[in-house]
Formats: C-alpha cells, structure tokens, sequence
C-alpha cells in the first residue's frame, strides 16, 4: 500500500467514525415536540422518555412556591390539558395565557418540566410575523 | 407619500438606475457611465440614512400611528431601549442591513481609483440585492407602514431585550452580515473574468465582516449570559447558530486564502466558501426573522420567508451556472505535496469547520425538514452539538498549537523534533504539575493545560524566531526590534492574537463548565450559604422602582476563607407592569478567577430563594472575546496583502487586464 494510500485510509476512517459518533449523539438529542392534545394520547406509550409540549398556559392556574423555586401550572391546547411541574424557578417572561412550550418527562400523572420556555408574542414582531424565540 | 417610504422609493429608483448603468457600462465599455453610477450609489446611502434616521426619529418621538414603533415601543421605555428598537423587528433589521450595505459600497465608490472591471463587475450583484432588499422594505417588510388610527400608547419591547447587550449585538451582527456581500460579489466577478485576484481584494472586506460577526456573537453570548436565566453563554439555540454558521465559514475562508497566496490554487473552494457564507448570512435572516423556526406551518404566514428562500435559489443557481461556464478557469494546480505540512494544517483546519459547519446546520435544519416531509416535529438538544463540536474543538486547538512551527511542503521528521520536542516537553512537565496540584479532569488536563502550554509555546517560539531575525537584519536594541518585528509582520502577529483568543474562549468555556458549582439555597435575612470557598450571607432586601420596571433586590456579602470579597453582591428580579411579567436579572461578579452568578428564584420581603454558582475563569472568555480577538482582526485589517503576478499564474483564462501587478485596494 503506498503511502499516499494509507493517509487516505487514515483521513477517511476518522471521518467514518466521527460520522458514526455524530449519527449517535444525534439520534439521543433528539426528542419529539408535540401539542397537548397529542401529547396525552401517547404518554402512556412514552415511558418516561424526555419530549417537548407545546400549548398555553391557563389562566388562574399558577401555583408558586417560592422557597422550593416550585412552579406548577396547566398547558392547554383546547383539545386536553395536562399539570406540569418545574423546579428550575421562575422562568423569562412568564405570564398565564401565553403560548409555553415545556421539556420534560411525564411521571405520576404530572408533567415534569426541566426547562419552560415562554413564547413571547412581542419578540420578533408582535402581529407582524410570528417568531417565538427565547433567545437572540 | 410617507416621508421614510419617498426615501426609500428614490433609493430603490437610483439603485435601479445604478445597476442599469453598470449593466450597459460593461456591455458597451462606456466610462462616463460608470461615474454617474458611482454618485446614484453615493446617493442610495445618503437616502437610505435619511431613512434610517427618520424611523429613529419616530421612535424618540413616540409616533405610534407607525405601526412598527407602535409594536415595538411604548410611552414608558427608556430612551435607550427606544433607540435599540429600530432593530428589535424584522422590518427595521431589514432596514439596518440594506443601509449598511449602501454605506458599504458607498465607501468602494468613493474611491474612484479602486473601481476597476473587478468592481465594476461585483457592483451589479451587489446593486441587485440592495433594490432587492429595498423592493422589500416597501411592500412586505414596511417599517414605515402607517395605521389608521393613532394608539395611545404602543406595545413596548419584550423585557429581554432591555438590555444593553440588545443595544450592540443585533447592529455588530448586522454590520457583518451586510460585509459579507462584498466578498460574495467580488467572488461572482472574478468567476465571470476568469480573474481569480477577487479572493485578495476580498480579505479586507471579509476580516471587516468576520471582525462584526465575531462581535455579533460575543454580544449575544454575553447576553445570554447575563440575561436568559440559565447561567451558560452558548446553548446551541437555533437563532444563536443562526449566526454562528457564517462566522464558522468565514473563518475557514480566510483560512483557506492563505494557502493561496502562498501556493495558488484553492480556486473551486474558496468559492464554496464564500457562497456558503452568503447563503448562510441569509437562512440566518430567515430562521430569525421570519418566523420559521416555530413551525414550518406558520410558513404560509411568514410574509417575507419566501423572498429570502427565492433569494437563497437564485443566489445559488447563479452561482454553480456560473461555475460550469467557467470551469476551466477555476482549475487550480496541485497545492499539497504531503500530509505534514503547514498548507496541510490549513486544509484539516477547513475540514474542521466544515464539519462544525455541517453539524451545527443538520441540527438547525432538521427539525424543519422532519416536520415538513416526515410530518412531525422534533427538536435537536444541545447534546449533540456538544458531542459533535466539542472534539472538533479539540482538535483545532491542537492544529493552532502546531501551524505556527510546521514547515511548508513537507516537513521532515528531524523538522518535527527540532520543533516541537520543547513545546511538547513543556506540555507534558505542565500536565503533570497540574496533576500533582490535583486537576484530574480530562478536559483541563488535556485541553486547558496541555492546549494552552502547546500553543503559547509554539506561538512564542515563532514569534521570537521572527524578533531574532529582524535582530539579524537590523540590531537596533532589544525593545526596537520587537517593535520592527511587529510593525513587519502585522499580520501574523494579528493572526497569532486572534489564535491566542480563541484558546482564551476554549479554556474559558472548559473551566466554568468543568469546575462549576452550583446550589440553590433558600435563604432568610442573616443566614450564609457556602458554594466552594464562598460564602455568601444576605444582608438585606430591597425593593424600588427604576424606569419602567420595578426591581427586587437581594443583597448580599460574600466571604472568601474569612475575608470579605463583595460588598452588596445584587440578586435581582425585574417586574415590567406593562407585560406583566416578572424576569429574574441573573448577575455575575468576577473575584479573582472566579465568577460568581447570582440567579434569583424568588425574593419576598425577608426570603430569597437563589441559585448561587461559582464558575471558574469565566473572564477570560469576555477579555479573549471582546479585546484580544477583536485587536488582533484589527491588526489584521490594518494590512494590506500585494497581489503576486507569479502565485497567479496558474491560471488557464486569465484575462488581460488583471496581469499587472496590483494590491488589494477595494
């Protein structure tokens, strides 16, 4: 094998593992986003596993409990609603009636949340357009 | 006619007109033409000012019968937020953008000496996105469009983004953003002349470019940092990648253009780049300012989502009809004559940030293209950017601790001991001192120890091999001919800032995420908390009302083995009556080598509930980020390369006219 060859080998096995190692870390960062509705349907078949709800939050629901930075709250999509739980304190922007989108595992029939994420309708043009980031 | 839209319809009249002229100038080699263009392009930036000024004008003045400042300001934001509001929607980004590029191409016009048939061939590119852009701004991007009633009071920015990081980061980004046309199209010219001299004259634009970028995005991590409540400077959001793809091929360019001056060749690639760049720059635009990243389903509302996406098309199908017609003058002769060489380094350092690139646009793009064509939806998690771009990380750090000592073509094994053998001695003594003071972690070991000794050493090694040369040329004292060897090579001493930076950023990143502490304590007034050698007692509880925002404080004194090292450290959360919402104002603190972040959960009148974290060499990021970086791209701008006849001479079409000698003078 000439040498030219055998670098060729060694650049093209690097990138076929990094390839491999990128395809895996991939498929583990993925989770699913669904609405309330949806997410109710199917999370008994979940197990536990990490995803994203979206819906809003209702009104008069709140429920915060400040020396445990405890958040509990309903989402709503209008079609079901589940309770979610967070203990990650009170998050940006949050408001009862705004757009929500929660990440966590469903358990006991509450929705554990490690990261709400308020939509806020101002941010990148109130009735103009429809950007929802939390960031940037 | 609205005053800011009769300003922008004589832009978009004059820009048409300049792009006419330029068009017929080429065609029918009519000079005269060319002058009249270059004053209807002078003439686009004094209008596109006038329009920029005005639109900041109705926001001091508060009129909120424009609909835009009626959504994005209200009677009780400071004037500052008001001001920083001109930018905090699409249609004023779009703006902010077209008027950068006109000042821009404003400056190449005039200087008259510059305008030569490369420039006069990028103009036209150039000339037809602004009348593009502008075509926008007045029928479906309107800043200026006027409601038929007056509120009587506006909608008010979103709290986020009253901050002062919200003041510099979207105009920095932008300033990049609108930089990088000019590279783009002086690339489509030099393809259509065969004259592959566009990627000299481009490098000033693209360093002004990657210098803004390199600001848009340390603005945004520093935000991030102190306004998101979550204690990290980079969490792989989407709309951060956004502006993190086009530095990331920038940098691969400018790169890239080094292995061709030095050796040719590299045509085809450095075209690639630079398309990626601009294509990048403008999905950037569409994944923040369209809306589309909340769902592909709210595309069918995204007004101007599809002017960005035909955009994008035509940009590409120019450019690679462009490159089949041309594609023997892109031929490049063989650049590399081994695997260990210093042009070897530059091309793994292109395949890195192509594959950091790669990454980081899979992971924006997938989620659209699951819930477009799989039909549902998914997010990617910062995970997989982590596992991806962390070794990739890795591994530019060692490239950069290598490039400065390599030798071009081939270097030898007995070139590879003379080299490297101190640098890699010093490593190894410093990771076992390390190991001894009882750092076990992989990643400060390896990289923060190990990375930074390789690449100060090798860069100090080079740097004083330059010094000891110029010594050699012209002894004139120890402190002069360090002076001389600067001022003589600028740009590598630029280069090596920018390298030294990035290891600041790199070590940085390593010790606050390896070495944090965190706790969340619930606290009344009086007690101590402890996290590592801190101790933190709360003082007392403050409430007041400042601006439009009522602010909650928590107050505390921190102690480190004893001895106090904060007076009145603030935990602090902000309630905007307007939005009714309240928003914790994480604060950081820097003692010693330590950053101290203060993240209050939830302060009542005599109990705070507060996440506390220590976070090691944080510092360094902003200092590596904001100065070193930014320092050395200016002692990089500040050169001028000379365009050698004979490294372009391997060109097969190459057209008459760019045969002389020249320099980079765009």
């Amino acid at each position: 094998m000439n040498k030219k060859l055998k670098n060729m080998l060694g650049i093209g096995i690097v990138a076929v593992l990094i390839l491999y190692l990128g395809a895996q870390s991939f498929s583990n960062a993925l989770s699913f986003y669904y609405e309330v509705g949806e997410f109710v349907q199917k999370a008994d078949s979940l197990n536990g596993k990490v995803v994203n709800v979206n819906g809003s939050i209702v009104k008069g629901s709140t429920i915060w409990e400040p020396e445990k930075a405890r958040l509990t709250f309903k989402l709503t999509d209008n079609n079901a609603s589940i309770v979610v739980v967070s203990n990650e304190g009170m998050p940006g922007n949050y408001k009862e009636g705004i757009p929500a989108v929660v990440t966590g595992y469903f358990i006991n029939g509450t929705f554990q949340a490690t990261q709400v994420i308020t939509k806020c309708p101002s941010k990148y043009g109130g009735d103009l357009d429809h950007g929802d980031h939390n960031e940037t | 006619m609205e005053f800011g839209e009769t300003a922008l319809t004589i832009a978009l009249i004059m820009s048409i007109y300049a792009l006419v002229a330029h068009i017929i100038g080429i065609w029918k080699k009519k000079d005269e033409l060319f002058d009249s263009a270059r004053i209807a392009v002078i003439g686009i930036a004094v209008l596109l000012t006038v329009a920029s000024i005005w639109l900041f004008n109705l926001f001091i003045t508060r009129n909120f019968q424009y609909e835009y400042v009626a959504i994005y300001s209200s009677t009780d934001l400071p004037m500052a937020y008001t001001l920083s509001a001109f930018w905090a929607g699409a249609d004023g980004s779009l703006l902010l953008w077209a008027w950068l590029i006109s000042i821009y191409i404003a400056i190449i016009a005039v200087k008259g000496k510059s305008y030569d048939n490369l420039i006069k061939h990028a103009m036209p590119v150039i000339l037809i996105t602004l009348t593009y852009f502008i075509y926008m701004l007045l029928t479906v991007s309107r800043p200026f469009r006027m409601l038929d009633f007056i509120p009587a009071d506006g909608n008010g920015l979103n709290p986020l983004l009253q901050d002062p990081g919200m003041f510099f980061h979207p105009p920095t980004l932008f300033w990049g953003y609108a930089g990088v046309i000019i590279p783009f199209a002086l690339m489509i010219a030099g393809i259509y002349l065969s004259d592959d001299t566009w990627t000299y004259r481009a490098r000033r634009w693209a360093l002004w470019a990657w210098l803004g970028l390199a600001l848009g995005n340390m603005f945004g991590s520093y935000w991030a940092y102190t306004v998101l409540n979550w204690g990290g400077f980079w969490g792989w959001d989407p709309v951060e990648n956004a502006s993190f793809l086009p530095w990331l091929t920038l940098t691969a360019f400018y790169h890239s253009t080094m292995i061709t001056e030095r050796k040719g060749g590299m045509k085809f690639w450095n075209i690639l780049l630079i398309l990626f760049t601009w294509e990048l720059t403008v999905y950037g635009t569409l994944l923040t300012r369209s809306g589309i990243i909340a769902s592909v389903h709210t595309f069918g509302q995204s007004v101007t989502a599809p002017y960005y996406i035909n955009y994008m098309i035509v940009v590409l199908a120019v450019t690679l009809i462009l490159v089949a017609w041309k594609y023997n003058s892109i031929q490049s002769k063989k650049v590399f004559e081994s695997f260990v060489s210093r042009e070897a380094s530059f091309l793994y350092n292109n395949w890195i940030f192509m594959a950091a690139t790669a990454s980081v646009l899979w992971g924006t793009t997938y989620p659209l293209l699951s819930e477009a064509f799989r039909g549902y939806k998914v997010m990617v998690g910062p995970s997989f950017y982590n596992q991806v771009n962390v070794p990739l990380g890795i591994a530019l750090l060692f490239l950069m601790a290598i490039c400065p000592l390599i030798a071009w073509r081939k270097a030898s094994v007995s070139h590879l001991k003379r080299n490297f053998t101190k640098p890699l001695a010093a490593a190894v003594i410093a990771m076992v001192i390390a190991f001894a003071l009882g750092i076990r972690d992989f990643y400060a070991l390896f990289v923060a120890v190990a990375g930074t000794v390789l690449v100060v050493s090798t860069h100090f090694l080079d740097i004083s091999r330059i010094v000891n040369k110029q010594k050699k040329l012209d002894d004139a004292g120890a402190l002069k001919n360090i002076s001389r060897a600067f001022w003589n090579n600028r740009r590598t001493f630029g280069g090596y800032m920018c390298h030294i930076a990035i290891l600041m950023i790199i070590v940085a990143a390593a010790g606050a995420v390896v070495y944090e502490q965190m706790e969340t304590f619930n606290m009344k007034i009086g007690d101590t908390a402890s996290v590592g050698h801190y101790d933190f007692k709360l003082i007392k509880i403050e409430q007041y009302t400042k601006n439009n925002r009522q602010e909650t404080v928590a107050l505390f004194n921190v102690y480190k083995n004893g001895e106090k090292v904060l007076d009145d450290a603030a935990a602090k959360m902000y309630y905007y009556a307007r939005q009714e919402s309240t928003n914790v104002k994480p604060m950081a603190y820097t003692v010693g080598i330590d950053d101290l972040y203060f993240s209050a959960q939830a302060i009542t009148t005599d109990h705070v509930t507060v996440k506390l974290k220590v976070m090691p060499l944080m510092f360094l990021m902003w200092i590596g980020g904001f100065y070193v970086l930014i320092l050395g791209i200016l002692i990089c701008i500040s050169t001028v390369v000379p365009i050698r006849e004979k490294r372009i001479s391997d060109n097969i079409n190459i057209s008459k006219n760019i045969k002389k000698t020249t320099t980079e003078i765009v």
